[in-house]
Formats: C-alpha cells, structure tokens, sequence
C-alpha cells in the first residue's frame, strides 16, 4: 500500500526501466514534509565504525574556511586504514527494510576513526535513507531517475542499489548499435551526429545507469571530442571512444589508461598516432601532445599533491611535477603507433576506427629514454615501452588524490573537503585487497562517503547541475521515448539555442570547464570555492537552457529535429492537486531541495492555470515541470 | 580634457566602495592591501571613448607561420629548422603579403604575414597595423643563460595551455579572478553608468574580462538570447510566466551558488532587454563580415561599437576568440585556414572602424596561449612560449616591426629548446602600453599589470 506521506504516491506507475525490482513493497518510508530538512542534532543511529563528529559533518565538502578544513576534523582511515575491510556505511537498518547485503567481496573499506586529534564530537551518523536520500544518490550516480526508481532504491537502500549497478550486464554497445543502423557506411563514414543520438538513447534509456554516469564523468576527464576526432569513421571512432570508457567504468585505472591511449580516438586527437622518432636530418622531434596531456590531465596533474588533493608546498610554492625534458622524454617513448594497417584492413571501412593502434617498429625511438625517474633502456620496444610509461604514471602518488577529487566533483560537490578527498585516494591507492587503481572501489568509496550522503546546504558542499544532465533527468523523470528509435537529438553544444554542451563535445581536451574554475568577480571567488560548471554559465547560456527546456517539455511529438517525447501520464492525475503536484516533483527532480518560496511560486502558478480538460491538466504538469526546472534550488545539488 | 574635482572625487569615492565590497573576503585580502599601498587611490575618468579589443587565438598559434622571416638569409634559416612545415618565399609574393614597413629591419631582415593574412596589408600599409615580435609571460627581463640556470624566477606551468592562457589574460595561472581588460574596467567604473557593458565577451568566460569588481558580460555573437517563457504566456498562462521571472532571478537562495546563478540570469533578463533595444536603435553598418565564427563575433562588437551612445560608456574592453590553434598534427592544412578566417575578420573589422569613424578610438590586438616550436613532429608543431602579434587601430603606429626579430636557429640565441623562443618583451609590457593608451595613469599602471613594476620599459611604444 502507498504510504499516505510518499509524495510520489499518487502517481501511476510507468514500468521501470530497471530490472525486476527485488526488493519487497515498503510498509514505511521517513519521507521529510516538505521544507524540512534533516536536523542532524536528531539523528542518534550508530552504523559501526562510522562516528561523526556534527562539526565535523558540517565542516565537510570544503566548508566556508579552507582553514578548518584542514584541521583533520572529520574522521578519516590512517595510512593503514585499508587493511581492515568493514560493512560499507548504509542508511539506519531501522530506516531500510532491506537488509543491508553483506559487504562484497573487495568491497571498501569504510571509513574509520582516525588517529589525529579531534574534538570530542556528539556521536552521529547518516540520516536515513529517505525518499529524499535516495532522490538525491540518484542525482548523484545515475542521469536521472523516476518516481518508481527512487521508490525502488529506496526500499533496496543505498547498498543494494550500488550492489545491483555493479553487477548489471552491460547492453549492446554503441558500435553495434551505430552499425546496426548503418552509420558505418555511405554518408555516414564522415558524419559526426550519430554518436550524439547513441549517447542520449544510452544515457536515457539503458538500465546500467550507474556504470553510464560514470562513462560520463570519466569522459570528462579523458577528453575527446566527437566534433573534431580526425580519421575515418569519426561517429563510429568516438562511440567506440564511449564503449572503451564503459569497459572500464568499474575496472582497473591502469587498464583504463591503456585503453584510453590505444583507442584510435584518443590517438587521433591527442595526435600520438603517428608520432615517430627523431630525425637528425630533417630536425624532425616526437610529438609532445598526448605525451604532456596524459601527465597534465589523465593521471599526475602539474604539481605534487598530498594525499589529501591540496598541494604539496615548498618554501610556500608549489612543486611542479615534470619539467620539458619529461615531456620530451616520455613523447619519445611514445613513438611508433599508428591506426591498425596491413592485408586485410580496408581503411574505407571503420575497422581504423574501433581497433586499438598497433606499433611499427621501425617509428618507435629505440634510444634510452628518461621521464619522472624511470628510465627505458635503449632497444626496448614500443609495446614493452608504453607498459614502463603508464606503470610510471599510475604508480605515481598524484594518482588517487589528482583522479578521486575530479571523480568527486562530477558526481558529487565541487569543493570536497581534503578528508573526503583522503578517504578516496586510500582507496584508491589500496582497494583492501593491495589493489590499486579499482575504480569500483573508488566508486563505492565515494558514493558512501559521509560526506556524499550528508546533505549539506553551504556552497561549498554543492555543485551546479550541469546542463546536460538537468536534461537526462527530464529525460528520465518522464519517460522520454524514441518512437523511430533513432534518438537524432545530435548536438546540443550551442549554448544560444540548445545545452551549451553536449556529451563527448568539449571544446578542447580541457573539458567543458576546469575543476579549479573559479567563477571571477563572485561572491564564490571571494569565498575560495570552485565552481566548475559555472565556466559553461553566462548569459546566453542560461537562456537558451529555459527556451530548449520549454520546447523539450512542451513537446507532445518531438522537438529539435528528433521524436523525442515525454510522458506525462502519470502526473496528470495530480494536476488538480497543486500540492501534490508540486510534492511530487520536489522529491523526484530536487530531491527535497526546493525552498518553501519556490515551492509556494509553483503552486500558486499552476493553481491559476486553467484546468477541467485533459488538455489543460497537460499544460499545469509541463508548467510546473519547467518553473521546478528553472529554480536555482534545483539546479544546485548539495 | 579636464574633469572638474568633484567628478574625480566621486570616481574615487566609487571606486573605494567597489573595492571595499569585495574586502571582507579572504581572497580579496591581496587586493585591499595593494589598495592601501598605493595609497590615494586610484579611480579614473575619462570624457571621451575608447575601446580595446582582445582577439584570443586559442590553442596556441604556431608564429612561426605566422609572421615569417622573408629575407633570403634568415629565410633560409627559418627553412632548415622548420623542415616540412616552413612556407616557401614564394607564397607570401603570391599573396602579396611582404611586409614593406616604414622603417626597415637592421642587416637586411625582411618579413611577411602569412598568406591568409593578405586582407591585413591594407591597414599595414596605411599606418593601422603594428606587427609585435617574440612577446610573451615573463617575471621579469629574462636571458638565456639564466632560464637554461633557472636563475631568475620564471613564470609558473609554461607550455601549459590553461595555466598560459590565464597568465597572459590575468598575470597568474589558472584560478586566478581578475584579469588586467576587467582591471581596467574597475579603474573606469565611474565612467561607465552601465557598468554591465564595461567589459563584454564574445568567446565565451574568460578571466581577462573579469576585474576585482567587475563582472563580464557574455554576449552572444547573433544578439542576446531572450528568455521565451518572460514574454508574457507560459504554457498558455500569464501567472506561469510572472512564475518564472520570480523564480530564476531569486538571489536570495541557501548557498552562494543559487545566488549567483539568480544574478546571472537577473544580468542576462535586463542586459538582453538593453541591449537589443540599444542596437535597434543604432546606424546599420555597410561593412560585410565572413560568415565565421569570428568573423560572427567582430560584428557583433562592431554593432555594439556603433550603439555605444545608447550604452552610456566610455571605455569598454572586448574580448574574442578563435579556436583551434593547437596544431600538433595537420598543421599545413589547419593554420592556413585559421590565418584566413583570422585575416578576412579583421579585415572586415578594420572597414567598420572606418565606416563609424572611430579608428582612432579603438584599439584591437591578438593574444594566444603562446607560440610554438619552430621545430616539427612531422606535420605539425609543440607548445612553445614568445609568439609574435598585431595591434591594430587608427591610433597605433602602425607599418611598423615592433619588439625584436628572434634568430630562427636551434640552439639560437632566443632558443630554448625545438625552436621555443624566449620572450624579448612580456606581456606586461604590453599590457601597459595598452592600458596606457586607454588611459591609465602612470601611477594607476601596476593596478592593472603588476607585474609591469619589475620592467624598466613600461611603454613598448606601440602608440603615436
């Protein structure tokens, strides 16, 4: 039976898109009203080994002063800490009527007291595992979720669901799907659309959604762009880009890497492919970019970092990591690759595009080279070469904290506290089984951290929502479909008309914004905090993000050129109900986040809108729908 | 022209409270002791018009090919580093891009735009353009032997595009919060009752345009974007569009991130509103630009350049972008059509100064990341540092080689390795000549470029 206080009660049910919901119907759930937030002062459940300290939690994610943050006052695992498995935090098991799964094996370690020195703090722990809870992990490690997701998560609890994700099959990938529609052939070899429609159909509609976030979060971090890739195939190329990074999602960093730098997507826009040794005789050197890229962007970052992500210092300055004769040290290790060729490769078709490089011998450097202290010995080969150089890089202490802090900004705040980040880059460095580099492990690490789980209302425990994913979420809130099956939305990247971004299009391989951008002349910058996303903020962006999501949400038969359309079935019901209306998509677009102002604007708002039809039950759902989307409430995920 | 006291009090008095504002934050602590230390500070003002333009080539422009060694000797020398990527002498005579300046380069040297930038001669030639060589970051004057000793301090992650393109916009790497076109913009502010339209982007966020107090405004090169959902029926309902006015401009939300987000869209509703009526009412402009992605952003400057009357401004900093310059790979396919759309643009922006007959008033000038190797990886060429750039306008003096020429040589006397030539004049030089122009007191000069402080030369002479 529904429970009288679920604020998604009301609404029908749509079939999920997930997988055979296991988990039983729940008799309770501590869904908040609406406008009241968790009072942490009321929270007493234990979870072994997860004390908190309330200062501690409040002055986590960064906190106002960078000063207290670095006070060590939330407790964080030692060195150590990896070495003593314990049951990933999960909500209260009063709160969850799932069991919580035993942990996995592999599983994280959680978090542990730490040794340094700490205020004797009031015992905490997580609030529970609301509705609300659940909202937001979803907004945090899915594109999106409906009002049945979020029910089913929360009933499963924040181990279940992360459990189910990690054990998910993966669907057909987006090469198969490309070529199962013909977009390997004809026109199409030299057309750049057709990965942007496998990437919206993947994103919004594929089950395995934890494993899809976090394709897109690294995608942000191994940049490529499928609106400037060179070579044959540049749809095929970049898809085949997308399906390396799923791969890899909740695998091993270093095998990410190695995938990464063999794809010829990768290649051919970082330009190592055909790199060749040095010619005395035409002056001719390596090319230096992959090789400066993947030491800048994919792995170290330029200055040594302490465990904890802040810079390490000397003399009060920071210590750049490699210097020019690195740079050129490691692009002459990099030497020889090349697009697969040979009998049997025919370069009209997009088998250069989906097969990993191949070395040629006669281009790789043969000579001794040095980069950040490893030195290969003249005579090694390339493929033996590029093992040395990527064991180096990821062997590299700037690794965990450089990777982990970034993984947490695109899923979780833009200012994460230097404990958060610590917590994470242990994993990292020591899944608990002397494992380094398990992305599931640093996944989960994340995803349970307290300070993931703790809403936190300051700046610096928040993130804007980018717009691409303000849009998945529609997408997936309401069921958004593809009659054609051709998903040709394409490219969003036009910030007057459109996104202002689109999966897989950054305009260069510095992402869509920097996780260091701090947004000038605000009162953020005033504050020392980042903020991202606010880099692909301005004034036209911010319009053309209302104007494409009033066509998108008004749409009944596609919009932009494409079939895409929502369905609103399931909310038309609480269209006379404005409360109910406004309730509903509180919990399942802002999970519980938009101000009792807000919420007053959209109930007022639609309560003077016409109704009595169907026709006009249709326009309050999209009106309040779109003013839900337009809030800064919303848009800011803390 | 002078201004009677009391408006330079009230700049002053402005200018402090703009300041003060920002004090109370850490991060401002910096600032509100350089403010103090300069004591009587500091605020401008100015009667007539001017304007800066910064064309950001991004990526990293390969000089180079850019501005090129023509002479036979050094010609042949720039061929023997430069291997496959060097452009023969012929191409410039073909595209009649042979720089004739007024006064001739020492030893005979000789040198010429690349190709695509043939639509440039005319303003060469008539006194418009000034061509500057080896510029680029420096602490301070820097030799050879002391980069090689690392004896002098250097600026910070060279090579390195972000942090690069900062510290050319604003004297720091990446994170830094204002750069020296926003400076300016602060030091003007009272010149400017419209303060929104001080410092104006076309290419999207950039430090440059960001002062201490203020902010950027990001203009669309096709016009303000009008939110749909304002102009009066939402949904088929009036009280759903009064709604969502209410709803995004909110700045009152719980963290500094919805507030700012509530700004911004406050600043895009009522800039939309007074820009559009602001170009509605100005003179239609004759001159024909490409259709490029530049060329789209220079006539939108042009067109606000033409309804600044309506804007209620004296001095405005622009700033555009051209990407695409980070030419590893494929660089003789991809430059040459860069320096194209780059020469037809300003070209064509060259002939709307003229047409508005504000060429004495506006100065525009090209900025990248930095230069490039002279050496090639095959087909293209590396991150590199000094890179040689235009500045254009009616008050430049133009038809001139300004800086010094670098020996093309590896292990040349500008060398520092591939072909990377150690700047022979910062940007902080630069910077300051500029800001001189603009009208920045010599006292007020290290607001905007502190670094200038460490220059003996704190004027290039790019102005007559």
């Amino acid at each position: 039976m529904a429970d009288p206080s679920d604020p998604l009660a009301a609404t029908r049910s749509r079939p999920a898109r997930t997988p055979a919901a296991t988990a039983p119907a729940r008799s309770q759930d501590h869904a908040l009203a609406p406008g009241t937030r968790p009072d942490p002062g009321r929270v007493h459940i234990a979870v072994p080994g997860l004390v908190l300290a309330s200062a501690a939690v409040l002055a986590a994610c960064g906190g106002g002063d960078p000063a207290s943050d670095a006070s060590g006052a939330v407790p964080g695992p030692g060195p150590t800490a990896g070495a003593a498995p314990a049951p990933a935090p999960s909500a209260s098991p009063g709160a969850s009527p799932a069991p919580s799964p035993a942990p996995a094996p592999g599983a994280a370690p959680a978090p542990a007291p730490s040794p340094a020195p700490s205020p004797a703090p009031a015992p905490l722990t997580l609030p529970p595992f609301d509705l609300k809870a659940a909202s937001r992990l979803l907004a945090q490690a899915s594109l999106g979720a409906d009002a049945a997701e979020i029910r089913r998560t929360q009933a499963i609890g924040l181990d279940g669901w992360l459990e189910e994700q990690f054990a998910m099959p993966r669907g057909q990938s987006h090469v198969d799907w490309m070529v199962g529609r013909g977009y390997n052939v004809g026109a199409f070899v030299s057309s750049r659309a057709e990965v942007s429609h496998t990437i919206w159909r993947a994103f919004i509609t594929r089950p395995d959604q934890l494993r899809q976030r976090m394709t897109y979060a690294l995608s942000q971090i191994f940049v490529i762009s499928a609106s400037t890739i060179s070579g044959p195939c540049p749809s095929i190329g970049a898809g085949h880009y997308m399906d390396v990074l799923e791969t890899h999602a909740f695998g091993q960093f270093r095998d990410l890497l190695e995938a990464v730098t063999l794809s010829p997507a990768m290649g051919g826009y970082l330009s190592m492919r055909g790199s060749q040794k040095a010619d005395p005789a035409t002056g001719r050197q390596p090319d230096e970019n992959f090789a400066r890229e993947v030491m800048q962007l994919f792995t170290i970052g330029l200055t040594m970092l302490e465990p904890d992500g802040t810079p390490r210092l000397a003399n009060g300055a920071p210590i750049e990591t490699y210097g020019s004769a690195d740079v050129s040290g490691l692009a002459r290790a990099l030497t020889g690759w090349d697009f697969i060729s040979g009998p049997g490769i025919d370069p009209a078709t997009e088998i250069r595009a989906i097969t990993p490089m191949q070395p040629i011998a006669s281009r790789h450097e043969t000579g001794e080279k040095r980069f950040l202290g490893t030195v290969v010995p003249a005579g090694t080969g390339a493929r033996e070469t590029l093992s040395i150089a990527l064991d180096t890089l990821v062997a590299h202490p700037n690794v965990g904290p450089f990777i982990g802090r970034q993984l947490i900004q695109r899923l979780v705040c833009s200012n994460p506290s230097p404990d958060f980040v610590r917590r994470v880059a242990a994993v990292f460095a020591d899944n608990g089984t002397r494992v380094r580099g398990d992305l599931q492990a640093v996944l989960r690490a994340i995803l349970t951290d307290p300070e993931a789980r703790w809403p936190d209302t300051r700046a610096a425990g928040a993130k804007l929502t980018e717009p691409v994913l303000r849009f998945t979420q529609w997408a997936r809130a309401f069921g958004v479909s593809s009659p054609s099956g051709a998903w040709a939305l394409g490219d969003t990247s036009d910030a007057a008309t459109r996104l202002g971004q689109s999966p897989l299009r950054s305009v260069s391989v510095f992402n869509f914004y920097r996780p260091g951008h701090v947004p000038p002349n605000t009162a953020l910058a005033s504050a020392g905090l980042v903020a991202p996303e606010m880099q692909i903020t301005s004034e036209t962006s911010v319009a053309g993000y209302l104007n494409f999501m009033q066509t998108a949400i008004g749409s009944s038969t596609g919009f932009l050129g494409s079939d895409l359309r929502p369905d609103y079935a399931p909310l038309l019901p609480l269209a006379d109900d404005p409360n109910a209306l406004v309730d509903a998509l509180n919990l399942t677009l802002a999970a519980g986040r938009l101000g009792d102002a807000a919420q007053r604007t959209i109930r007022d708002a639609v309560t003077a809108m016409t109704t009595g039809t169907d026709a006009n039950r249709l326009q309050r759902v999209r009106a309040a729908v779109f003013l839900t989307m337009a809030c800064p409430d919303y848009m800011v995920l803390k | 022209m002078k201004r009677p006291a009391t408006r330079d009090a009230a700049a002053r008095r402005e200018f402090l409270r703009r300041a003060a504002s920002l004090s109370v934050a850490g991060a401002a602590a910096p600032w509100a002791l350089n403010l103090s230390a300069i004591g009587d500070a500091a605020a401008q003002s100015a009667t007539d018009y001017k304007a800066m333009v910064c064309v950001f080539l991004l990526g990293g422009n390969d000089n180079g090919n850019t501005v090129v060694p023509y002479d036979d000797a050094t010609h042949q020398a720039y061929a023997t580093v430069r291997g496959g990527l060097a452009l023969p002498r012929s191409a410039f005579e073909v595209a009649g891009t042979v720089l004739v300046p007024s006064v001739a380069l020492a030893g005979g040297q000789r040198l010429a735009l690349a190709p695509g930038l043939a639509p440039l001669i005319p303003a060469f030639d008539a006194g418009r353009l000034g061509v500057l060589m080896n510029v680029g970051p420096l602490v301070q004057p820097t030799t050879r032997a002391q980069y090689f000793a690392r004896s002098v301090p250097l600026p910070p992650k060279l090579f390195s595009h972000n942090d690069q393109q900062s510290t050319w916009q604003s004297g720091n790497p990446e994170g830094a919060i204002s750069g020296w076109g926003g400076r300016m913009g602060d030091l003007f502010a009272a010149d400017n009752a419209a303060s929104t339209f001080a410092c104006i982007s076309t290419g999207g966020t950039s430090v440059f345009v960001s002062g201490r107090t203020t902010a950027t405004y990001q203009l669309n090169s096709a016009g303000p974007v009008s939110i749909t959902g304002l102009s009066g029926s939402l949904f088929g309902s009036a009280a759903a569009s009064q709604a969502l006015r209410s709803l995004v401009t909110a700045a009152t939300g719980p963290s500094l991130l919805e507030q700012e987000h509530g700004k911004l869209v406050g600043r895009s509703i009522s800039a939309t509103n007074t820009v559009n009526a602001a170009l509605a009412a100005a003179p239609t402009l004759a001159a024909a630009f490409p259709a490029t992605g530049l060329g789209n952003q220079l006539k939108m400057v042009a067109r606000m350049l033409s309804a600044r009357g309506s804007l209620d401004v004296r001095r405005q900093v622009f700033f555009v972008t051209l990407g695409g310059f980070d030419t590893h790979d494929d660089m003789l396919v991809i430059h040459p059509a860069l320096m194209t759309q780059l020469g037809d643009a300003l070209g064509a922006f060259d002939g709307a100064l003229t047409e508005l007959g504000i060429q004495d008033r506006v100065t525009t000038f090209t900025a990248s990341d930095f230069g490039r190797t002279l050496s090639s990886n095959g087909d293209g060429s590396d991150h590199g540092w000094g890179s040689h750039h235009f500045v254009m306008g009616g008050a430049v003096r133009g038809r001139q080689i300004h800086g010094t020429p670098p020996v093309p040589a590896n292990g040349g006397p500008d060398d520092v390795g591939q072909g990377r030539y150690l700047p022979t004049t910062s940007v902080d030089q630069l910077g300051a000549t500029l800001a001189t122009w603009f009208g920045v007191s010599a006292s007020n000069l290290p607001l905007v470029m502190p670094g200038i402080v460490r220059h003996t030369v704190k004027d290039i002479g790019l102005f007559t």
